[in-house]
This record gives structure tokens, C-alpha cells and sequence, in this order.
């Protein structure tokens, strides 16, 4: 990545321990809305969404809200599930028969 | 109505959202991820059709930003001018020669840390001097400034290991000067991604759409079949035998013009999970390795966020 130095990942939980907002620091819609999108897909996710707050800071923040799991656990699945739809998507594209 | 189709009417789209989460109704990633189907219509040396059946909206989006912005190429990013008596301005000359693609695999390069020395694993170098003159004769040579015109300046062992490099296209003119006027300038190739600037960008342009689904909603014969094989200006209907059938519904362009007057006879619809990539490369990558890149960023991202979540586990908190 051209400017991985810059990025961050922070974390902002609730007290009860069910709900975090995710700040990435870095990253904006591309991965932002792919990882809600996946997130959602996830049975035991109570609530989530996305947002780029200001178009000019290049934060991208991820609401989490889970019933049983801790939502940094929850996150961490989906992030694999994506890398799981890449490498799909490669062997996809790169066998003969396509 | 089919909840995978939206339909086009006289005055609206009709039954367009889409459903994600899987209590309402919504498909579960197991699902998707065994009816994914991908399917190439079109491979040329510079675009490429490629159909992605069975995937939502936000991971096929996901891919055409990474296409657009995230996949990496060479481009001009340093200048030295060391002459330009032309009438163009410098930076305006600059910004013209940045925007050359040149034709080099990004890949085999490293990304220039602003800190850094340009050298062999970072830059690919070139230098350009145009002198335009007037002959004995009264002719004039020289007045055009082509990007063929660039020089590579290989740095020690580029040429041994990578072969040659040079713009994709030769016939780009960068200037054009007066009997007298001279260009001379050394260029310095860097690797980037379109996110920073557009001329790091590997696609002309990178699009997807939903696959049209037509369909007659009843019989259509003699002068009706004519006249529906006329109406469309994309060639979609044909008449055979009589009687008018769906030919090349991949053509439509849903102006809607077959149903304007008359919405009796066409069902127009898209089908919702079905999205046709169209890839049209600036030269550098080939459409199919713009794609598969884009699939490794992807993938590239959600490694690197796994790792800063490790990282984040594992230092104590205050
Ligand atoms: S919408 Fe337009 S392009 Fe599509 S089938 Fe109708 S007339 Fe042809």
C-alpha cells in the first residue's frame, strides 16, 4: 500500500461491551461499505452501518452492535469472509473454463 | 414480480431495492458465495466484458473503485526542466507529460518513499530534448513534440532485468514548437496509485451495469414485429418468421423508446445480481490483470486491517 503509514485503526466501545464504532483511518466507501455489507450477512449482528463523516478527512467509521460475540471478534470474521470472497473471485478468473 | 428483477415502466423503475440481511429475506453468504459465476464476453488487447453473476452490489463496487483509484502504474511524477523556450508554460507542459501512460509493469517496481533516492527498484527514467529548426531550404523539422520522442535513461541493470521501457503510444503530441524553440527536460517515473492523481489511474474508464432482461409479453406479428424491429435503435429486436423475437438484448440501452407509446407489448427489466464489467485499460496492464489486481487489493486490505487488529489486541490498553 502507497500509504500504509498513515493508517490507523482505532476502537470506541460501549460500556456494555456490545457496540463499538471503528474508525479507519485511511480508508473510505471501497472497503467501508463492502465490510457493512458482509457485516449485515452476520446473524448475530444486531445493527451496523458505515460512514465517511467529512469527504476531506480520510476516516471512515463502522458502527457495530452484536447480541452475543464481542463486535471486535465480529468484525475480524467478516474481514476473513472477505478475503475468503477474493480468493474465490481469483480461482474464478484464473480457471481455464472461464 | 421476481424480487431479483427490476422493471423498467413508462414513468418509473419499479421493484429496484435490493434485500441484504438475511431475515428479510436477504441471501446468506453460503448462498452467494456457491452461485458466484463469472463469465468473460469480451477479451481484447484493450478492454474487456466480463459478466460477475450472483454477487452484490457493495463487492462489485468494492472492485470498480479499486480498479479506478487503488490499482497502482507507473507515471511521471518528477521533472527537470532544464530548457523550454516554448509557448507553452512550464507546469502546463509538466502536467501534459505526466499524463503520458507509459508502458511498464507496475509490479515489478516498489513504491518511492518521498525521502527516498529515485534508483532502479522505484523510478523509470527518461529524458525528452526537441529542437525544432528551419532547413536551408526553407522546410521545418522538429515543430512536433511526439511521446515518442522519449529517451529511456536506464538506470544500472534495468536494461538486463525488465527489457525495454517506453510510453504506450508514440503519436501523442506533448508540444508543438517554432523554428528556433527547444524542449529539453529529464523525467522521472514513479509508481502511484489514481487515488493521489488520475495519471496513475490503469483504466480509461472501468463501469459496471445490470444485465438487461427483455422480454415479450405477448405475440407480436406482421407490421407490429416491423414496426418493433424499427422503434429500437440498438438492433435488440428482430422479426423472424413473422413474428418479432428478443435478439440481442445485451444492446439495450434502456432508453425505453420501445415502450414510450405503447407499454403493452415489452417487459423491460434488469436482473439485479447480474453486473457486466466493462474494463478499457490505458495500456500499461492488460483489462484482465487490472481486474485480478483489483481482487488481490481487496483481499490486499482486508489482510492489512486483520493485521492492525492484531496489533491493536495486543497492545495493553490505559
Ligand atoms: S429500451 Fe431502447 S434500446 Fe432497449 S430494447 Fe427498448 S428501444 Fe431498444
Amino acid at each position: 500500500m502507497e500509504s500504509s503509514d498513515n493508517k490507523k485503526f482505532s476502537v470506541a466501545e460501549d460500556e456494555t461491551g456490545k457496540g463499538c464504532t471503528f474508525a479507519f483511518t485511511g480508508e473510505g466507501h471501497t472497503i467501508g461499505n463492502a465490510l457493512r455489507y458482509l457485516l449485515i450477512k452476520n446473524q448475530d449482528v444486531e445493527f451496523c452501518g458505515y460512514s465517511v463523516p467529512h469527504p476531506a478527512e480520510p476516516v471512515m467509521n463502522i458502527r457495530l452492535q452484536t447480541y452475543k460475540n464481542p463486535p471486535l471478534e465480529t468484525l475480524e470474521a467478516s474481514l476473513n469472509q472477505l478475503t475468503s470472497v477474493c480468493d474465490l473471485l481469483l480461482s474464478k478468473l484464473d480457471s481455464k473454463n472461464i | 414480480m421476481d424480487a431479483n428483477t427490476a422493471y423498467l415502466t413508462q414513468n418509473t423503475p419499479e421493484n429496484v431495492h435490493t434485500v441484504e440481511h438475511p431475515l428479510s429475506g436477504g441471501k446468506t453468504l453460503e448462498e452467494i458465495l456457491s452461485n458466484i459465476e463469472m463469465t468473460i464476453i469480451e477479451e481484447k488487447e484493450e478492454h474487456l466484458i466480463i459478466d460477475l453473476v450472483g454477487i452484490e452490489a457493495p463487492i462489485a463496487n468494492a472492485l470498480r473503485r479499486i480498479m479506478l483509484s487503488e490499482v497502482p502504474t507507473m507515471a511521471i511524477e518528477d521533472i527537470n526542466l532544464w530548457q523550454n523556450t516554448s509557448v507553452i508554460p512550464d507546469e502546463v507542459l509538466a502536467h501534459r507529460i505526466g499524463l503520458i501512460p507509459i508502458d511498464a509493469d507496475p509490479r515489478l517496481f516498489k513504491f518511492k518513499h518521498p525521502n527516498e533516492e529515485h534508483s532502479s527498484e522505484n523510478c523509470i527514467c527518461f529524458k525528452l530534448h526537441a529542437v525544432c529548426r528551419r532547413l536551408e531550404d526553407g522546410s521545418i523539422v522538429g515543430d512536433k513534440v511526439m511521446s515518442g520522442d522519449l529517451q529511456w535513461q536506464p538506470f544500472p541493470n534495468q536494461q538486463e532485468r525488465f527489457g525495454h521501457f517506453k510510453p504506450v503510444h508514440d503519436d501523442i503530441i506533448i508540444a508543438k514548437l517554432g523554428p528556433g524553440q527547444e524542449i529539453e527536460a529529464e523525467l522521472f517515473c514513479e509508481k502511484g496509485i489514481g487515488a493521489t492523481h488520475t495519471k496513475w489511474s490503469p483504466v480509461c474508464t472501468a463501469s459496471y451495469r445490470l444485465a438487461p432482461k427483455i422480454t415479450l409479453k405477448k405475440e407480436i406479428a406482421g407490421e407490429n414485429a416491423i414496426n418493433l424491429k424499427n422503434k429500437c435503435p440498438m438492433g435488440v429486436f428482430d422479426v423472424k418468421k413473422g413474428k418479432a423475437v428478443v435478439k440481442n438484448p445485451r444492446n439495450c440501452t434502456s432508453c425505453r423508446e420501445c415502450i414510450r407509446e405503447d407499454d403493452s407489448m415489452v417487459s423491460l427489466a434488469k436482473v439485479k445480481d447480474h453486473f457486466i464489467f466493462t474494463i478499457e485499460t490505458t495500456g500499461a496492464l492488460s483489462p484482465r490483470d487490472i481486474f485480478r489486481e483489483a481482487i488481490k487489493e481487496l483481499r490486499d486490505k482486508a489482510a492489512f486491517w486483520l493485521d492492525k487488529i492484531n496489533i491493536y489486541k495486543r497492545t495493553p490498553k490505559s
